[in-house]
Formats: structure tokens, sequence, C-alpha cells
């Protein structure tokens, strides 16, 4: 059972509460989610500091890295101060900062298919903000498994891509990406590429979670920043798929 | 026998978002789209005929891995060429 936004929330949310498709349910909505953020870089960064902004109830944040000082062009959860911190402990200092009323739960690990399973448990929604195919693939299968809608966002140079999972309903990643990408380090990146992907995906997870809107199912959307150019492609399950086999 | 394929920016680095080609199979219009582009030929495959992981190719919205290059193709099919930007 929900219970009544306070007179602060009130407040405080306003200006997307005014918003009628949104409203007092839908940040009631927000209030109750628990968000699992893969990932506290690039793309981890805006999606946390943005989820947090909007009232999210409970974030859960998992990287096992600690910021390195390359990493301060985009991820803009860390400063110079947090260099040689765990990026969890230092995410988790900020975003408490930022809204005392929210929940964080860090966790200085890499996602693995022996963790994932208790990662996962009581989450309603996951943010795919990693930079490795490992850890996606191992997300996208449990995801699947536990029907927990999974938000992709993915980016190189100027270019990004969002697409909403919903298991079941859309095509998985697998289903389009059955092979793992040979990795490519260090990608190139700017960081107002990440926050655009991130803010694209953070609206993803609004809006899903509040329950209103159009999703980014069924379709890729597609990013390209050096000719500033947005383009959606639509997607099918893949039949052969190893993890959703498609039809199911 | 004419085939669209729209192209990925990181394969068109700001060039031509989509082409007309001929072929009956998958493999054949990209074989024509190299040999009007070369340097993607590097972007697209690993080795000759092996496409890299990052890449997907979807016929009128449906994944066609595991055979890609096998896979037939008719008058006014659409070819989209996916990039994985596995960056975060």
């Amino acid at each position: 059972m929900s219970t009544p936004l306070t007179d602060q929330d009130l407040v405080r949310y306003n200006r997307q509460i005014i918003l009628p498709d949104f409203g007092e349910e839908g940040q009631k909505k927000l209030r109750q989610a628990t968000v699992f953020i893969a990932g506290a870089g690039g793309l981890g960064s805006p999606v946390s500091i943005y989820l947090a902004c909007a009232g999210i109830g409970h974030l859960v944040l998992v990287d096992y890295e600690s910021v390195d000082i390359s990493n301060l062009n985009r991820q803009i959860l860390h400063w110079e101060e947090d260099v040689g911190e765990k990026k969890v402990v230092s995410g988790n200092w900020k975003l408490k900062r930022l809204n005392s009323t929210l929940d964080v739960t860090p966790h200085a690990t890499r996602v693995t298919a022996e963790n994932v399973g208790v990662l996962l448990d009581g989450v309603d929604l996951v943010m795919d903000c990693l930079d490795n195919m490992e850890s996606r693939f191992i997300l996208n299968e449990t995801c699947f498994r536990k029907g927990i809608p999974f938000i992709h966002g993915g980016l190189r140079g100027l270019m990004g891509e969002v697409t909403t999972i919903i298991p079941g309903d859309t095509p998985c990643l697998e289903c389009l990406f059955p092979r793992s990408p040979e990795r490519t380090e260090p990608f190139p990146v700017f960081g107002a590429t990440a926050a655009l992907v991130a803010s694209l995906q953070v609206l993803e997870a609004i809006k899903l979670l509040a329950e209103f809107g159009e999703l980014l199912t069924g379709r890729m959307l597609y990013i390209d920043g050096k000719q500033m150019q947005f383009r959606s492609i639509r997607m099918k399950k893949n039949p052969q798929c190893r993890i959703c086999g498609g039809g199911v | 026998m004419s085939v669209k394929v729209h192209l990925h920016p990181y394969l068109t680095e700001g060039g031509e978002a989509q082409v007309e080609l001929e072929g009956k199979t998958v493999g054949e219009c990209i074989k024509g789209l190299v040999a009007r582009f070369p340097a993607m030929q590097t972007k697209l495959f690993a080795k000759p005929d092996k496409l890299h992981g990052y890449i997907e190719i979807l016929v009128n919205a449906q994944p066609t891995v595991p055979k890609e290059l096998a896979y037939p193709v008719s008058d006014g099919d659409e070819i989209t060429i996916l990039v994985f930007l596995s960056g975060g």
C-alpha cells in the first residue's frame, strides 16, 4: 500500500507532479521503486543523478572499479578528490547529499553469473550502464528469467543507442547480438554523449515506472551526434535466441 | 531486384545513410556495399566471410543470426545493419 507524499515531496517534485500524465500517483510509484544501476561510470553517473533527482526510492549501485583521473571527462558522479576511491563509495556519498530521502545500496563488485540472482532480488528495473558485454549478457539473461525490465544504453564517440527490453514482449539483447563483440578499449567518448544517452535511459525509466507515455520497446534508438541525427530502428524477436526463444 | 540497405553511422561516417543494392542474399548485398564503399570491409568483417561480433543484420526488422550472409532477400526487402555500441 502506498503512503501519501509529504508536504516537502509535493514542493520538491512539483515541476514533475504538475505534468498531467504523471501527477502525484506517478511520484508515489517512483518513490516505491527499486532501480538497479549496473555501472557507476559514464552512463551510470548521470543515470543515478537524474533518478535521485526524480525521487526514486531506492537505488542499487553496482561497480567494482575505483575512480581514475581519466574517468573525469564524463563520470560526473566522481570528482578529483575521489580518485582512488571505489566508485560506489564516491557515488553513494554524492547521491545521499543530492537527495537525503533516497536509499542507496552500494555493491563494490562485478556482476557475475554467481552473484546476479542475489543482486537482483527485489529489483523493479535494471539500468544497463555497463562497458563490458560479459556482464551485460548475464544481466540480460537474468532479467529475462526474473521478468525484470532492462533499459540498455551504449555509446562510442559521439554515437549512442538506447532500447527498452520487456521480458517476453520485446527482443532481448541476445536476440540481436548473440556473439560477444570484441573488446575495444579504451573506447572514445565525450561526457556529453554519455549524458545524452543516460538522459534518454532515465526518461524511459520514469515512463516505465510511472506507467505513461510510449517506450522504446521493439526499437533501438540510434543517436549520431556528429551529424546530429536520431533514428529509431524497428526490431523483432529472434526465434533462434538462446535466451528468450523469440516466440516465448 | 532492389534491396534497400540502412547503414549505421559507425559505417557511414557522415555519408549516405541508405543505399539501394542488388542481391539474392544478405551476403551478396553486402558484397555490393563493400564494392561501393571499400572502407567498410574492415568495419564489417573480422575475417573474410566472418562479421565482427558487434555487427548484426536485420531483414525487415527480423534478426538474421546465425547465418546472416546466407539469409535470402527479395525485391523490396529492407536490410538494416546494426552496430553494437558497447561503451558505457
